[in-house]
């Protein structure tokens, strides 16, 4: 087999000392897909640069705006903040709000999901019926759901519940769908070989599968809809995002800001709890727990006997006291922990509930309202403001863009000095990780009252908050593709002699470009 | 080619032929006449001139007539995409044929609906090469969901089976020994060890008929031996009839009554292992790799 090979490799090679004998294979033609793909991302680039001017965002208006920021905060120091009843009372509103509209997205976004993903639907139909629901549900902005439900159910918690909670099925019923079709089919296929039904496949193969995801996009859900409060607070939903809103109108910019930075250092909180939880929910099985919790669970009764292989013989059943077949497990730290994570799930939703004084009966009563409501939505119209309408559009999509362009190139530096595989250091990339966390936790609402109170009302502030705020989501992401790309390939580039700037750029972007196009976009 | 079905030898004491195939003349033949005559015994599942294709005209069985006798342990040889595993999962119905018919125990399987499937299925369990269990479920709670085609509506966690079903799967679970693993995340065990609560999970199914696929391919050769060993005895403790596919011939040899070679859909080998030599068995595989005969490096 090997003398044939040599043969063709030899028939390369020009005679003793010269090059090779062939001319190097002409580089192929890019595929249509590429080019297309190229030419949208060169017209996007070009529509963000012609956004950037035509909204004057250059360094001249921000030098303007340093004498603005000098005035603004001489205006809000010294902070007023509130009675700490009201702000654990506001808080605790809140944090019960978000909560519930959180369960609901969960509750309803997993049976969505279920029909959505490929190998659970039951037909192609229904598939498409779920798919085309998350669609909806994502299209539709929460602030814009709000509106509707306080014309339904009036002022309150139930309104903004509603609105998060439906509009979060869309990213949750996604993301469940995605991981449902991730699964290992085999226990799938065990459940269905026993004689097992469709519902008891999804309910005792699918879901114990996809649990450690469920909560940890509930999760992350949670935190998103923490930052959405705060906005519905703009349109009546109560709770810190209210107080804010009441504070700023009636130019309190001290108290405003003073629930802002209560805002600030519980979604700052939220965030490194909730990011703290998701990874040990998605830790491989078996890895040691780490940190705290590990310090104490190492230490809880029955944990190293847990660890430790069991003396009992395995070819007989174990037995209770009384001669019965023991089929329960003991009571393990293991046990403890999950029955303490059950009735601590239920407390909270006990309390959310007492928190937002739902009442189901007045809820029911007010849905009588329902066809009223709709009937003021349609037909649609303009109002009589349609170049108004059209102008607004515009210049939504020039933030947008600008906002895109600006945060990218802010954010591509970050993400590449948070990436462990990149970095100088292990300190570096810890470091800006740690901006990144920051960056992220800050509401972009009152990233957009501060650029609205320097640079003053209009598109730039908005611009300003949208690509500060895109750091957060952004340089993660970019970091997150580059340290997921095979060190193997940079370690063949880097025994070879290049640089770390080759290595950055010959091996790691290369893998991780789509990627990083794909976040970009995103 | 369409074999004859065969049925065992009580006596083991199955014979060879000799004469050329119909699909390759220079080949010697593999296939052996019936030892005893259909009648003598209800076959626990009959195929006759089963087709399988996934996609239209590239078929995964082709013409396939076999049987299998009750209480026997028939292991099925080939090559990977031979159609073994296709053969194994017509006949608990998680595949219909595209032609022919199957029947198993009591049910024409290409005729079953969703009801009759789930009931023939309570008597079919099935052992898999990946084990197939919840990594993250407890290993008892594993071996009770091979129970669920007997209890009504979806269970999650381990207390919402029945007492007597836990029970009964702790029993099996030291009929396999591994009781003293119970309570522990299935995740945790090594893969012999899995795949001795996926046998457990079958048997608490009291099965009439086990299927096993390639039961012992993701394991080492000790494992391999373990589980080869467990599966022989309760097969022969509870009398089940056992179909197995496998890639192993020295296993197959010693743990097989019978052996069905299977060579691109269509079954080239259908015989009493009794009397069997390994010549024989690896002609399975040789007339792929040797088109102009068999290996004549193996001894027999």
């Amino acid at each position: 087999m090997s003398a044939p090979a040599v043969a063709t490799l030899d028939a390369h090679r020009g005679p003793e000392g010269e090059g090779p004998r062939f001319a190097p294979p002409r580089r192929p033609l890019p595929a249509p897909r590429t080019l297309a793909a190229a030419a949208v991302l060169a017209a996007l680039f070009a529509a963000s640069v012609w956004s950037l001017i035509s909204l004057r965002i250059n360094v001249a208006t921000v030098i303007d705006s340093v004498s603005n920021a000098a005035k603004f905060l001489a205006r809000i120091f010294p902070l007023d903040f509130p009675s700490l009843g009201e702000i654990v009372s506001m808080t605790g509103l809140t944090l019960a709000i978000v909560f519930l509209a959180t369960l609901l997205a969960v509750i309803l976004g997993l049976p969505v999901a279920v029909l959505a993903a490929t190998n659970t639907a039951p037909n192609r139909a229904t598939r498409l019926a779920a798919r085309v629901l998350i669609v909806i549900a994502r299209a539709i902005p929460d602030l814009v759901l709000a509106i509707v439900f306080f014309r339904i159910f009036g002022l309150g918690a139930l309104p903004g519940i509603l609105a998060m909670g439906l509009h979060s099925v869309g990213m949750v019923g996604k993301l469940y769908a995605d991981a449902i079709e991730s699964i290992d089919e085999g226990p799938v296929e065990a459940v269905r070989a026993a004689g097992g039904g469709r519902v008891q496949q999804v309910v005792t193969a699918v879901i114990p599968q996809v649990m450690p995801q469920i909560i940890a996009t509930g999760l992350h859900r949670f935190d998103i809809n923490l930052r959405t409060s705060v906005i519905l607070g703009y349109v009546g939903v109560v709770g810190i995002g209210k107080e804010l809103s009441d504070a700023m109108r009636t130019m309190q910019y001290d108290c405003g800001m003073a629930w802002a930075l209560i805002v600030l250092i519980l979604c700052v909180g939220i965030e490194l709890l909730s990011g703290a939880l998701r990874a040990r929910l998605l830790r491989s099985p078996g890895a040691a727990q780490q940190g705290l919790y590990g310090f104490v669970m190492r230490r809880m009764p029955g944990a190293a006997a847990a660890q430790s292989a069991p003396a009992l013989p395995g070819d007989e059943v174990q037995r209770t006291p009384d001669g019965a077949v023991r089929v329960s497990p003991g009571w393990s730290a293991d046990r403890i922990r999950r029955l303490l994570t059950l009735v601590v799930v239920l407390a909270i939703v006990a309390a959310s509930g007492a928190a937002t004084q739902l009442d189901p009966v007045a809820a029911l009563a007010s849905l009588a309202n329902l066809p009223q409501t709709l009937a003021m939505f349609f037909p649609p119209s303009s109002g009589g403001i349609l170049p108004e309408l059209g102008a607004a559009m515009v210049t939504t999509l020039q933030i947008g863009l600008a906002a895109t362009l600006l945060g990218g190139i802010l954010s591509v530096p970050i993400g590449v000095l948070a990436a462990a595989n990149v970095a100088p250091s292990r300190g570096v990339a810890a470091a800006f990780r740690a901006i990144i966390v920051g960056v992220h936790a800050i509401p972009d609402l009152i990233l957009a009252i501060i650029f609205i109170v320097i640079t003053g009302l209009g598109p730039v502030a908005g611009t300003f908050a949208l690509a500060i705020g895109s750091i957060g989501l952004l340089s993660k992401l970019i970091a997150d593709s580059l340290e997921e790309t095979d060190y193997g390939v940079q370690e063949a580039v880097r025994m070879n002699g290049a640089t770390r700037v080759q290595v950055f750029f010959a091996a790691t972007v290369r893998q991780a470009m789509p990627a990083l196009v794909a976040h970009v976009l995103y | 080619m369409t074999m004859t079905a065969t049925l065992p030898d009580p006596t083991r004491s199955g014979s060879t032929a000799s004469e050329p195939t119909a699909s390759d003349p220079t080949a010697p033949a593999l296939a052996v006449e019936p030892a005893i005559a259909f009648d003598a015994v209800e076959p626990a599942i009959a195929f006759d001139g089963v087709v399988k294709e996934f996609r239209r005209g590239q078929r995964a069985l082709d013409d396939v007539t076999a049987t299998f006798a009750t209480g026997r342990i028939t292991v099925l040889l080939g090559l990977s995409g031979s159609g073994k595993s296709t053969l194994l999962r017509h006949i608990n119905g998680l595949h219909k044929p595209t032609a022919g018919h199957v029947r198993t125990l009591d049910t024409q399987v290409e005729r079953a609906g969703t009801h009759a499937l789930r009931a023939l299925r309570r008597d079919v369990a099935m052992v898999f090469q990946h084990f197939n269990l919840v990594g993250s479920m407890t290993v008892l709670e594993n071996v009770c969901t091979g129970r669920l085609g007997s209890l009504a509506g979806p269970r999650m966690g381990l207390f919402m089976y029945p007492r007597a079903v836990r029970a009964e799967a702790m029993e099996q679970l030291a009929r396999v020994g591994l009781a003293d693993r119970a309570f522990q995340r299935a995740d945790t065990l090594s893969g012999g060890q899995q795949q001795r609560v996926a046998i457990a999970r079958a048997l608490i199914q009291e099965p009439k008929i086990l299927l096993a696929d390639e039961p012992v391919a993701s394991l080492d050769p000790v494992s391999a031996a373990s589980v080869i060993d467990l599966l022989g005895r309760i097969s022969r403790e509870s009398d089940l009839t056992v179909v197995c596919s496998l890639h192993q011939v020295e296993i197959a040899l010693d743990f097989s009554d019978r052996i069905v070679g299977l060579q691109a859909g269509r079954v080239v080998l259908d015989q009493e292992t009794a009397g069997l030599s390994q010549e024989d068995a690896y002609a399975i595989y040789d007339r792929v790799a040797h088109p102009e005969g068999p290996c004549r490096r193996r001894g027999g």
